[in-house]
């Protein structure tokens, strides 16, 4: 019997008696004192919480040999073996930060990228739609950022001292041949695609990765959408022509189709233009997609839209700006991408697609009649491995065959010229990227393409390092050889022509914390082996060389604050000192699509009690250099400079019960008259005088006004 | 006789040593719980966090704490803090959801508490996530009603997010009254598995009829 009280004594003194408590204090490295850190013994519930001076208390009734741990959101996790049969008890803990996925180190380099699926992206894919000024245009928004030019009169991107043709977009790394609508002289393009598209956007303005070849400034890379969420039809009216869609979802796969019809006539009767219209330009156009998730990591892509667009306008003569030429244009463009990507196991993920596509331009100039097709074919295969978080390998290699012809005819038909070209480039990269300790971040890949027009090869190293000088902040490097194969009105006089060449040192600084970006970046471009030739205006006659060169470098710097509520900001300026002898130039010169400055400054605010989002968009650039016959020194001329205030609002409202957005936007609030350039005549007058006109926009002010219902009933309600 | 009686003291010391064990445990979460209803600050907020958290530790088959840990650190995210240390206080709420759905998969109430943290995605950056995580939050919705139609918090959630929405996303308080409406409705019905089963939301509730009922 005394045994089984003793018995019984123990077990329940352990519930009775014997209580321990342990104490101390938890700072981070700095020695600042932590807040709410779980301090506890391991596998029981005992421990307690650190006060506001860092001070915790446990209480236990554990004996023995334990293990004191110490967790916090954002810190590594310490662990302390304890005696608690010991008599002192006092543990301090210094804890260090711990870096998660999101504050990882990236590398930052030369890109700008717009997504969902990170955190700390400097950009939203739905930036690119509701930026003032852009009109929904993804060139027009990707313009608000660092390193690019205002060029008014193109309407493309022209990245860091580079011509536009230097500017690639890919489309689920595909290249797209023609990524802008064909369009009149001095009449600014368009890009093909709808932002829409596109769940992720990468604007690289130099440094890019070995998986993209075939341009010297900068890469547009832009990811297509997964499966849609809903299924929805959906209608819009605008100022300028009306537009149907729909989108049918089931469980794993889904279909889209959209047509849509252009014509700017009605706008045009409405508001006074500048240019000589004989045609206002008027368009149609269609597209399917096709979605199927084929099984966790599977997913089949397919993306096919065609559309035609007609124009005819006046247009002072190329020889003597006095006389007028009628200028007219029909445009056909197709496109198909289908891409396949897949996961095998864990570690290994496979890409594949294809991408075709097919241009017509017929222009028609004063009776001389030029058509130019281009037929383009790629096919891809991509293959990375992921041996860790740390480390992944990608290797790939792509064919791409193209094909370009061009037919002339003068008016009186007596000259049938016919020049055309085919290309079959192949390529193929590897890349590595490592994390060391998310403190540094490496990627250094290789890519050698073949072309079999020009029977050359080239290999292009690229490397770009990261480090984190912070938990938010990091510096970042680029290097990297780029190359792409000479232009097609030139490699079809001569065959001979070799690659042009850029190389490109980046170095960048970014911080991001609590919605404020701030970033600044400096690079040093150099270019060999350019184009040149003797006379734009005689193309058949002309010689053909390599022998162009020229450098650039500048400054890019970028703020954005969306830390207010409503309020969104962002702000980015671009200096630049470039200088290159290409083309026809006698000389080195800064370029005619160069300005030495580029402000653009963009606002957003949205106003809950009226459900609209208005937004502000203010560009500068200072003036850009013109060729005056008359002055001797080449392109010594500078225009005055550019600027443009826009304006846009979307409202938010119901019709019928169905969800529509009204978008209204203008450009140019205040009237600015902007001058893009001069064109002179080739020779002088009869009185010795060069005769010019200032190419300038189209009309001061552009309009826009759209309604765009999504009709989808009561359902979206009843959630 | 002696040996009946070893017997019985032996039992009764195991069962008392069982009984302390697993009600130790629901004593905990009783109290806990309680407690949770009472939290004035963000740090007493933290605090019960880190306590449900080491029960999760410590009591790897239940799914509870866990649940309450993540529940507290959404909670969190409503006092006043900077966006980024938002997001890290729902990258934990998730871990911690996702913790306890392995013990106990197609649960209602850890869909509800799903939808519930998208929804607090959502108020770190209403103009860029809106969409997507109200899409996301109405997804979890929909698969917490679908396991249990009688569980009140799914209506309260998105009756209280409709009232947050501009009408002319299809919220606001007339289209936010009916959901609301039935939310009290299941919540006058709903018994609680246990005290301390998820039984939250129900004095908002009727707040919130009040506020869009009654316009």
């Amino acid at each position: 019997m005394k045994t089984l009280f003793t018995i019984f004594i123990v077990v329940c003194s352990q519930y009775l008696i014997g209580q321990t408590t342990i104490w101390g204090k938890v700072t981070d490295k700095k020695g600042e004192p932590l807040t709410g850190v779980n301090v506890y013994l391991k596998g029981s519930y005992d421990g307690g919480s650190t006060d506001t001076l860092g001070f915790y208390r446990c209480t236990t009734r554990l004996e023995g040999e334990q293990v004191l741990a110490a967790s916090f959101i954002g810190f590594e996790t310490l662990e302390q073996p304890v005696n608690l049969n010991l008599n002192k008890l006092t543990f301090d803990f210094s804890m260090k930060e711990s870096y998660n996925e999101l504050d990882a180190v990236v590398i930052t380099a030369g890109s700008f990228e717009a997504s969902d699926e990170k955190k700390s992206v400097i950009l939203k894919p739905l930036d690119i739609v509701t930026t003032a000024g852009g009109l929904a245009d993804i060139p027009s928004a990707i313009n608000t950022l660092p390193g690019t030019q205002v060029v008014g009169e193109e309407g493309k991107l022209f990245v860091r001292g580079g011509d536009s043709y230097e500017t690639r977009t890919f489309i689920d790394g595909m290249i797209v041949d023609k990524p802008y609508e064909s369009t009149m002289p001095d009449v600014p393009s368009r890009g093909r695609f709808s932002p829409f598209l596109f769940k992720g956007t990468i604007f690289s303005s130099g440094g890019y990765s070995a998986e993209y070849g075939q341009a010297l400034s900068s890469a547009l890379i832009l990811q297509t959408n997964d499966l849609p969420t809903e299924s929805v039809t959906g209608l819009s009216l605008m100022s300028v022509g009306l537009g149907a869609s729909h989108t049918q979802l089931w469980n794993k796969s889904s279909i889209s189709v959209s047509a849509d019809y252009l014509n700017l006539s009605p706008y045009f009767a409405l508001l006074k233009q500048d240019f000589d219209w004989q045609e206002a330009p008027k368009g149609f156009g269609g597209s399917l997609a096709f979605r199927q998730k084929t099984d966790k990591d599977g997913m089949i892509k397919v993306y096919g839209q065609a559309g035609s667009g007609k124009s005819e306008l006046n247009y002072p003569g190329y020889g003597d700006v006095t006389t007028t030429n009628n200028v007219s244009l029909t445009d056909n463009n197709t496109y198909l991408n289908a891409t396949y990507r897949d996961g095998h196991g864990e570690k290994l993920i496979s890409n594949a697609g294809v991408a075709w596509s097919q241009n017509r331009d017929d222009m028609d100039i004063s009776g001389e009649q030029i058509r130019e097709t281009t037929k383009s074919l790629q096919v891809r295969y991509n293959l990375t491995y992921l041996l860790n978080d740390n480390f992944k390998v990608k290797f790939g290699g792509d064919a791409w065959t193209r094909n370009f012809v061009q037919d002339y005819h003068n008016s009186q038909n007596i000259i049938n010229a016919s020049n055309g070209l085919n290309d079959l480039i192949s390529a193929g990269f590897a890349e590595t990227e490592f994390n060391l300790a998310n403190k540094f971040a490496a990627r250094a890949g290789v890519r050698a393409e073949y072309s079999s027009l020009i029977n050359k090869m080239n290999v292009a190293p690229r490397i770009s390092l990261a480090y984190n000088t912070g938990k938010k902040s990091q510096v970042s490097f680029a290097y990297g050889e780029f190359y792409q194969s000479p232009g097609d009105y030139y490699v079809i006089f001569n065959k001979n022509l070799d690659y042009e060449a850029a190389r490109h040192f980046i170095l960048n600084y970014q911080i991001i914390k609590n919605n404020r970006t701030f970033r600044i970046e400096g690079y040093y471009k150099q270019y060999r082996n350019l184009v040149k030739f003797d006379s734009l205006y005689l193309p058949v006659e002309s010689t053909y060389n390599n022998d162009g060169n020229g450098y650039a470098r500048g400054i890019d710097i970028f703020w954005r604050d969306r830390s207010f509520a409503s309020h969104d900001y962002w702000i980015s300026y671009s200096y630049i000192d470039t200088k290159r002898n290409y083309k026809d130039y006698p000389v080195a010169a800064m370029p005619t699509f160069v300005s030495n400055h580029n402000l653009s400054v963009v606002y957003k605010y949205y106003i809950s009690k009226i459900t609209s989002q208005i937004g502000f968009t203010y560009r500068f650039a200072s003036g850009r250099p013109y060729y005056n016959p008359a002055n001797p020194d080449f392109l010594s001329d500078r225009t005055k400079a550019y600027n443009d205030l826009s304006f846009n609002i979307s409202y938010l409202t119901e019709l019928w019960d169905n969800f529509t957005i009204v978008y209204f936007s203008v450009s140019n609030i205040p009237g600015f008259d902007n001058v893009f350039g001069y064109r002179y005549s080739l020779s002088p007058d009869s009185n010795g005088n060069y005769n010019s006109y200032a190419i300038t926009p189209g009309a001061t002010r552009f309009v826009f006004l759209g309604v765009f219902i999504s009709l989808q009933g009561k359902s979206k309600k009843e959630v | 006789m002696k040996q009946v009686k070893m017997t019985i003291v032996f039992s009764l010391i195991l069962t008392i040593g069982f009984a302390q064990s697993s009600s130790n445990f629901e004593k905990t979460m009783d109290e806990k719980t309680g407690e949770l209803k009472n939290v004035k600050t963000e740090q007493e907020m933290m605090d019960l966090a880190n306590q449900f958290e080491r029960i999760a530790a410590a009591e790897k088959a239940e799914w509870l704490p866990a649940y309450y840990a993540a529940f507290c650190y959404i909670n969190m995210t409503f006092f006043a803090g900077e966006p980024d240390q938002k997001d890290a206080l729902l990258d934990k709420a998730q871990k911690l959801i996702d913790q306890a759905e392995e013990i106990k998969p197609n649960e209602s109430e850890l869909l509800v508490l799903q939808g519930f943290l998208h929804q607090g995605r959502i108020q770190v950056d209403p103009m860029n996530r809106g969409m997507q995580y109200s899409m996301k939050a109405n997804e979890a919705f929909g698969k917490a009603k679908a396991l249990n139609p009688e569980n009140p918090r799914t209506y309260y959630l998105q009756g209280q997010n409709l009232l947050h929405t501009p009408e002319a996303f299809g919220g606001g308080a007339k289209a936010a009254c009916p959901l609301l409406k039935t939310a009290l409705g299941k919540y006058h019905t709903f018994v609680p598995e246990k005290d301390y089963a998820p039984n939250w939301g129900k004095e908002n509730t009727e707040k919130l009829v009040q506020k869009s009922c009654n316009e």
